[in-house]
């Protein structure tokens, strides 16, 4: 399938990523290319039947017991803050997210 | 290494050996991306040599890995460390906690001595998607290593460690091991914790090792396999390979080998690596007792086979990008990695992104955005899910009635640096033989088998999914057959 320029804008807009334009001249071919390879599936599958069972055999019948346990020892939760760029009692601090949506 | 150990050799001595390897061989070859620090790897073999001189004097007994020096792949966390999973996003990040199979490799006494470069978020099958540079072929510097676990691969390739650990989702352990003339062993997805294993794509990922031998593969399982609760995807298998080292010389009576080389007419291989291959798996039928040879064509059928290749390959790169596209939504830059200057929050994750990953980590981004959205999803994803689900069928109907398929790892040998860069699709058929074990649900291993043009070629082999044992006895007899020649 072809993509065009809009749509590379669109899936770049979804993915959060901003794009040269020449990025988006590339892209548009390189993925392009790449589907028009892998849509030649569908012609395989026709009479194939969708199965959505879990990729493994899980047993929710097993189920550890009802108590706290803690992700990270406090140690760990030190380290992990002290790298974030600016924090403030134990959190990271980050823009606003409900603020200004432009 | 153990038994010199048990002879008097100092561990201290082996890093130390180890380490003076990668400064003087790791320049030109660029594998290695980031080395713990020295006084707390000497501090960690000097308490290694105090545990052998417990062990030789009879106090303890040596635990599987005592006193082995590791490098694992970029993308295995280990606490306190660097973990960069080849990506600029990732850029100074150190891991507060431990992966799972990190804390089993030291609890049977391995010593980490640092990370080994990969593609990008082990997004490649050459080693030059890496944001910090290709890792070269060590056999032939112009040439690949293979991704995605290049430095892991160059690591063992090198002798500078004995075993290292990288990760296969699509023949990135196994391709590499080919291209290097190492073993490498996929084992079943479910096998080993991907718990602390930065995730690429999730119902396909596995931890798999790189070894020169196959009874240090089948050692290496034995100390990594195992049930989770960090990892749900971690199952209880009617095998739980016990004793399964020791089991490797057992014998194979009545085996029956499957042929599994792709369509007669493939594009792109290298006929002198199938004759190889073709040569080598006659032998080890000739070699074998009451053993029989038939293809994986003649089981399910020509036209079937002729497309089993293609339609792998093509569930795998379209359910691969989905998952990637979900996986690396995480990467935002609002927690670690290069700061950006961005105010908004929109502006912020768009500024680390664009900046943070590579060109195939984009491309598979979007290409999972597409194939996830609304309008395509059917068309894509679905019918991806179909072919899996094909795939896992037919796989199951061959291991009724066969024990193994054999063929080879890679459609060539390791290609020029470059080569492949600037066509991802021609990148993608690398893996054409490595993927169909994956989608399909088996473990699979390579093992080296000699050279074409001095460079190594690998045989693969692959087994029902859980059939580890059956798959490493197999290829067990099949590296002393070759080694004899």
């Amino acid at each position: 399938m072809e993509l065009t320029r809009q749509d590379v804008l669109k899936l770049a807009e979804l993915a959060r990523l901003s794009l040269t334009d020449e990025e988006i001249v590339t892209y548009q071919a390189d993925l392009g290319e790449i589907l028009a390879h892998v849509e030649r599936l569908q012609g395989y599958m026709t009479d194939q039947e969708v199965v959505t069972e879990q990729n493994v055999r899980i047993d929710a019948t097993e189920l550890r017991s009802d108590a706290v346990t803690p992700a990270l020892d406090a140690t760990a939760r030190e380290q992990f803050i002290d790298q974030t760029r600016t924090n403030e009692s134990g959190s990271a601090v980050v823009p606003t997210v409900f603020g200004d949506r432009s | 290494m153990l038994a010199a150990y048990q002879n008097g050799t100092a561990v201290a001595a082996v890093v130390a050996d180890s380490l003076a390897r990668i400064d003087a061989e790791d320049g030109e070859l660029n594998a290695i991306r980031s080395l713990h620090d020295r006084p707390t790897l000497q501090a960690e073999a000097a308490a290694a040599d105090e545990r052998w001189e417990a062990i030789r004097s009879g106090q303890a007994t040596a635990r599987p890995l005592e006193g082995v020096p590791i490098i694992l792949k970029d993308n295995i966390n280990v606490r306190g460390e660097l973990t960069g999973a080849g990506s600029k996003i990732l850029d100074g990040y150190r891991s507060p906690y431990d992966a799972t199979v990190t804390r089993k490799l030291r609890a049977a006494g391995a010593i980490v001595l640092g990370k080994g470069n990969m593609d990008e978020f082990a997004m490649g099958s050459s080693g030059e998607n890496s944001a910090y540079g290709a890792t070269k072929n060590p056999v032939d510097p112009t040439r690949v290593a293979g991704g995605s676990s290049s430095g892991p691969a160059v690591a063992v390739a090198k002798d500078w460690v004995p075993v290292s650990i990288g990760t296969d989702t699509g023949g990135s352990v196994r391709l590499p091991a080919s291209f290097c003339g190492l073993v490498g062993l996929r084992p079943t997805y479910g096998r080993i914790s991907r718990s602390g294993v930065i995730a690429m794509a999730s119902s396909l990922d596995q931890i798999s090792p790189f070894t020169h031998t196959v009874a240090d593969a089948a050692s290496l399982l034995e100390v990594l396999a195992g049930v989770d609760p960090l990892d749900q995807t971690t199952e209880v298998w009617p095998d739980d390979l016990t004793g399964l080292t020791d089991s490797l010389a057992d014998d194979l009576p009545n085996l029956r080998i499957a042929a599994f080389d792709g369509p007669a007419n493939l594009e792109g291989i290298d006929l002198r690596v199938r004759d190889l291959i073709d040569d080598l798996r006659q032998r080890l039928v000739g070699a074998l007792p009451n053993s029989t040879l038939t293809s994986f064509a003649t089981i399910i059928g020509a036209a079937e086979a002729n497309d089993f290749l293609d339609l792998t390959l093509d569930a795998y790169y379209i359910i691969v990008p989905a998952e990637v596209s979900s996986n690396l939504a995480r990467y935002d830059g609002l927690r670690y990695g290069p700061a950006s200057t961005a105010s908004t929050l929109i502006e912020r994750y768009l500024d680390t992104r664009s900046h943070g990953f590579g060109a195939e980590a984009k491309r598979r981004i979007m290409l999972g955005t597409h194939v996830l959205s609304s309008g395509y999803y059917d068309a894509y994803y679905k019918t991806a899910l179909k072919a899996r689900a094909y795939a896992r069928a037919k796989f199951a109907e061959v291991f009724q009635t066969v024990d193994v398929l054999m063929g080879p790892t890679s459609p060539t040998t390791a290609f020029e640096l470059g080569a492949k860069t600037s066509d991802p699709l021609a990148m993608y058929l690398s893996d054409l033989y490595a993927i169909p074990s994956n989608i399909a649900g088996a473990c699979s291993i390579t093992v080296p088998c000699g050279a074409v043009d001095g460079l190594p070629v690998g045989m693969q082999l692959i087994a029902a999914a859980g059939n580890e044992r059956t798959l490493l006895k197999v290829a067990h007899a099949f590296e002393q057959l070759t080694k004899e020649a």
